[in-house]
């Protein structure tokens, strides 16, 4: 590695009032390039990135033990002013990010603040809304733009004041695929470019192979940085195609789809054939969700129309699209929260739940437990809090007060405490934003529960593994109409928008590793088995498709 | 540019001609010369139809309503409310004690006669109420709410219209002694002792509430609304005249015009705008 | 007269009048609108308020909750006068006594002046309505001496802060109806209200997290903008400031500027010049684009 820009040595940094410490003796060297920042939610990634800038200890107060030089500065002493003129960081959330309300003067804030001279500054926000390609954006007003376009002018922001190292704290767990990858590419770049760039994200699918090395961080303790494929095997919340390769030991580690290719060519042709012969399943129970023609719009505007959509009991309908499609519109409407601008919408006697984005909001009762029991007592039902706890793997959590909960574990309670006591109806906009794998998998299991017991669930995602793990039809939104496109299998297959690294690498055939792995098992072991993907003996689909 | 131009040089010289104008202009009425020449009456009514009158005999061509009621030497104490002027709390010793002024219930109306003319009431306190030869001020402590009835008549209260000798002061003598009990202020008893030379500052036995901070309580129980409670300004700004007859009609004629013209120039936008954007 | 060019709404919004003129202007309404309780003089501010907004304010947006919200100030100042007031000559009606605080007669007066009030909360709000609906954040920052810059700042990114606090209400009611929460009196509010103002504390430390990583609170700050400050903008805030001043001499000089309808309900005293000051806040509805 080069020299390094950043260097911490046996760094321990508790919160006030902790118990535990979120950075456990951490010593690490940052370089040029692309570092990337992968671990579970509550293990410290957020902690190590404020403290490149000074914010853990300067702005957050606590104890801190160790050393540590970040372009020549001391994080724990020098102002942070001075360190912002070497360190760069960027936020998870756009909103609580902007001063003004222009893309120009917002990018101009920090040379505010540190007394440039007017000239100056009128130079080096050219230079770097140029260098960003966002030059278009510079009158624009910052609500009127995209959540991706407003990253970019976050970043922006921090490189106007000429940063060696840049820091970003999970840039792209709130928007979707497009704007995700405009920030990525604008990471690759800067990296590319010589600055040590270190970004902190759980969705690692696109971002193993660029990266140029790997820092893994669990219970405040850093493994790394590395080169990816060293340390991959440790990931807790692995890319699908690194968990397939682990699982079936491939060596070295695929980091992604394509290098994954050249293992796949030397398994059997049959595995794409077995998945392709897999007959279409079809729903014979009566519909619970029913909606014929319908229009909906924030105000008097239709965004969508002629929406028809059936979905049974028991079944899960997936709704992706991009930012602005309307998917959060259709869903309040769904839910009764919006009047329908035209068409009807019959819901299914009994509950309906809805999660709605950023659904730690809600939270304000002294326990999990407490919130969780409100809701099973406001809707008259007559189960205990333990079910659905279990399911979203809260038990430990229960009597914890929800908001001190790190974002994940946040954001499961709030899932646990809308979905309670078996709804009829499941409404769910994004739910897995900014969730790690294990809280994924938690959501999966909660999802699948529901289905289970008959509720009929909808869900509002970009996550496409989301999608491939437990949904049973995909419905696409865009140009104002509902498109559908059947089973995971077929809307997340190779070539698709919607495609999982799974499904690219086996076209035709399954879209997960769980859907992957038994097939190999199975012929490993030739027992006869189900489709691939599926439990055997799945409900028929009657569903009707607009267009 | 030319616009602009015109209009700031417009209201620059609007500027200084009003502010000009604002400054206090002399008198223009004639000083009459002899000491104690001019006379006004002063007229009290109870709540329980007890009169006490007074003749105040003044060398200035005009006094204020304030100036007279101290001159009178009846007992009174009042509060300055902003740009209306002091308000009468107590008279006579009628309230006796009092939380509110002007009260609630009972408050002390005031009347002014010109030149011997009918009462008319007045809606200003008494030191915004110029008074001279001749006329006269009635108080009368009427209830709060209802038309407030006008005081017994002022005839024969001063000598009519004669060259009065300095220091004369006749008056019908007083029917009610005025009580102790009001608020510290010294009992008076009979007429004014003639040698006491009329001055035209407030002598020192009145006491003045004067709680200069105060916005006005009672009479306008204004709940948390900002507004009017800051409005009271320089306290006891100096009471010097009563608008100009002829104010009230200019003034009206051109806030209508002004306040027509803004509001239908606000309509006509609106709906120009409305059918540009259809 | 001409239609203002209708300003995309997409883009940066400063007006064309620099937002020092604005702040000096509303500072110079709002001194009359409170100087006075002239009820005439309250309203001509009103009007030249409204003439203003109408010129400058965007179309696009629904302009009726905030003049509902006006009116309903207005009554509710007027009300509360008209009730707890008892004086005044002409009587309309009388309430029983029993009545708390509104018992006993409502006269033609307390009206009236309840009215004046109401109508001098209506001038200041819309006196300062501008700063908030028609200047850009960054516009009222730039219109702070360099003294208050910091709090330009502060109540600019407020500003922001403040939407945020309004869809999170939205989607925290939403959360909770569908939870089974119902409206129901004062106290169930609290299922929303608490979320809300938890939620905001909890961005508003985030956004102070942000700012100071950039830099913020590190001493002298500089200004990006230019201050375009032309013979226009001189003449609006001179003209503003005029008016302003010529109530402050009024009032000094003694001239009657305040109204009194006790006990007999009587037309305002009216001076036109003082008609003229109010008029002067009028000026900036003639934009020069």
């Amino acid at each position: 590695m080069a020299d390094p820009i950043a260097r911490l040595e046996r760094v321990s940094y508790w919160y006030p009032g902790a118990a535990t410490p979120s950075l456990r003796d951490v010593s690490l060297h940052i370089g040029p390039g692309l570092t990337l920042v992968a671990g579970s939610s509550g293990g410290g990634k957020s902690t190590l990135l404020r403290l490149f800038d000074g914010l853990v200890p300067q702005f957050h107060g606590g104890r801190i033990s160790g050393r540590a030089d970040v372009a020549g500065l001391d994080p724990m002493r020098a102002p942070i002013p001075r360190l912002a003129t070497r360190v760069g960081h960027v936020f998870q959330d756009v909103e609580t990010q902007s001063v003004y309300g222009t893309v120009e003067r917002e990018v101009a804030f920090g040379l505010e603040n540190l007394g440039v001279p007017r000239s100056q500054m009128h130079d080096r926000v050219d230079e770097t809304l140029t260098a960003m390609g966002i030059e278009g954006l510079r009158r624009r007003r910052l609500a009127t733009l995209s959540g991706g376009e407003r990253q970019l002018v976050q970043l922006a922001a921090v490189l106007v004041l000429r940063p060696e190292l840049v820091a970003l704290d999970e840039p792209t767990s709130q928007l979707d695929p497009d704007g995700a990858a405009a920030v990525m590419a604008a990471c690759a770049k800067l990296a590319a470019a010589g600055k040590a760039v270190v970004l902190a994200e759980h969705r690692l699918e696109s971002l193993l192979a660029r990266a140029d090395r790997l820092l893994i961080v669990e219970s405040g303790e850093a493994t790394g940085p590395e080169e990816p494929r060293d340390i991959a095997a440790l990931l807790t919340n692995p890319p699908s195609v690194v968990e397939f390769g682990a699982a079936l030991g491939w060596d070295p580690l695929p980091m992604s789809v394509e290098e994954a290719r050249a293992h796949v060519r030397e398994l059997p042709h049959w595995l794409s054939d077995r998945a392709a012969a897999s007959p279409p399943y079809s729903w014979d129970v009566e519909a619970a969700l029913e909606v014929r023609g319908l229009a909906v719009g924030p105000g008097r505007e239709a965004i969508l129309d002629g929406i028809d959509m059936a979905v049974g009991a028991g079944e899960v309908v997936a709704l992706v699209g991009p930012n602005g499609s309307g998917k959060t519109t259709l869903l309040r409407t769904l839910g009764g929260l919006l009047a329908p601008l035209g068409g009807t919408v019959r819901r299914p006697d009994g509950r309906t739940a809805y999660l709605p984005q950023n659904p730690g909001a809600l939270l304000h009762l002294p326990t999990v437990r407490a919130e969780v029991d409100l809701t099973l007592r406001r809707t008259g039902s007559t189960e205990d809090a333990e079910s659905i706890l279990s399911a979203c793997g809260l038990l430990g959590l229960a009597e914890r007060y929800p908001r001190d909960l790190s974002s994940g574990e946040r954001q499961r309670a709030a899932i646990a405490v809308t979905l309670a006591g078996s709804p009829a109806l499941a409404l769910l906009d994004e739910p897995t934003r900014g969730m790690d794998l294990s809280a994924r998998r938690a959501l999966g299991a909660a999802v699948r529960s529901l289905s289970a017991r008959g509720s009929a669930v909808v869900i509002a995602t970009h996550d496409v593994d989301l999608v491939a793990e437990v949904a049973d039809r995909v419905i696409v939104l865009g140009d104002g109409r509902a498109v559908e496109l059947g089973p995971p299998e077929r809307a997340c297959a190779a070539g698709s928008a919607f495609a999982t690294q799974i499904g690219s690498l086996f076209p035709g055939g399954p879209v997960t590793v769980a859907g992957a792995l038994p097939a190999l098992e199975d012929h490993n072991t030739r027992s006869p088995g189900g489709a691939p993907g599926r439990s055997p003996g799945r409900p028929a689909d009657a569903a009707e498709v607009a267009s | 540019m030319t616009r602009a131009r015109a209009v700031a040089l417009g209201l620059a010289a609007l500027t200084l001609g009003a502010l000009a104008s604002l400054a206090p202009a002399a008198p223009a009425v004639p000083m009459c010369a002899a000491a104690g020449a001019h006379h006004a009456a002063v007229v009290v009514e109870h709540g329980d139809g007890s009169v006490a009158t007074r003749c105040v005999a003044f060398d200035a061509s005009d006094v204020t309503g304030e100036q007279l009621l101290t001159q009178s030497g009846i007992a009174w104490s009042g509060q300055t409310f902003g740009g209306f002027g002091v308000a009468v709390c107590a008279l006579d010793g009628e309230p006796a004690r009092y939380l509110d002024c002007p009260g609630k219930d009972n408050y002390w109306a005031v009347f002014v006669s010109s030149g011997g003319g009918a009462w008319r009431l007045s809606n200003v306190g008494i030191s915004s109420l110029t008074l001279r030869d001749g006329d006269a001020e009635g108080f009368r402590y009427v209830p709060a709410a209802g038309d407030p009835v006008a005081p017994a008549s002022p005839a024969g209260v001063c000598p009519a219209r004669v060259a009065a000798t300095s220091g004369a002061a006749s008056a019908v003598p007083p029917r009610v002694t005025a009580s102790p009990g009001s608020l510290g202020s010294p009992s008076i008893e009979g007429s004014p002792s003639p040698d006491s030379t009329p001055s035209l500052s407030p002598s020192p036995s009145q006491t003045l509430a004067r709680p200069s901070e105060t916005p006005p309580t009672s009479t306008e129980r204004i709940a948390v609304v900002a507004a009017t409670a800051t409005v009271a300004g320089p306290a006891g700004s100096d009471p010097s005249r009563t608008p100009p007859p002829s104010g009230p009609d200019t003034g009206l004629l051109a806030a209508s015009v002004a306040g027509g013209g803004l509001a239908g120039l606000a309509l006509l936008r609106l709906v120009v705008r409305r059918r540009r954007l259809r | 007269m001409s239609v203002p060019r209708v300003l995309s709404d997409r883009d940066d919004r400063s007006p064309a009048l620099a937002p020092r003129a604005w702040l000096i202007w509303s500072i110079a309404a709002v001194t009359i609108a409170l100087l006075t309780n002239n009820p005439v003089y309250r309203v001509l501010v009103a009007l030249a308020a409204v003439n203003v907004l109408v010129a400058w304010l965007p179309p696009e947006r629904n302009r009726k909750p905030l003049a509902l919200g006006l009116a309903a100030a207005a009554i509710l100042a007027a009300l509360v006068n008209v009730l707890a007031s008892h004086t005044g000559a002409d009587v309309l009606f009388r309430l029983p006594v029993w009545v708390p605080l509104a018992g006993g007669p409502i006269t033609l007066e307390s009206l009236a002046y309840g009215g004046a009030m109401g109508m001098g909360l209506v001038a200041a709000l819309l006196a300062v309505a501008p700063l908030s609906l028609v200047l850009e954040p960054h516009d009222v920052v730039d219109a702070m001496p360099n003294a208050l810059e910091r709090t330009g700042i502060a109540v600019a990114t407020s500003m922001n802060l403040v939407s945020g606090i309004g869809r999170t209400f939205v989607s925290v009611r939403d959360a909770q109806q569908m939870r089974g929460w119902r409206p129901r009196g004062l106290r169930s509010w609290n299922e929303v209200l608490v979320p809300v103002v938890l939620t905001a504390i909890e961005d508003s430390v985030l956004l102070a997290e942000a700012m100071e990583a950039r830099g913020f609170g590190a001493g002298r700050r500089t200004s990006y903008s230019m201050s375009s400050w032309t013979r226009w903008d001189a003449v609006v805030a001179l003209s503003a400031l005029a008016g302003a001043l010529l109530f402050i001499g009024a009032r000094v000089a003694g001239v009657a500027v305040d109204w009194y309808p006790y006990p007999t309900l009587a037309l305002p005293p009216i001076q036109p010049l003082l008609v003229l000051g109010c008029l002067a806040l009028a000026l900036p509805a003639f934009r020069r684009d």
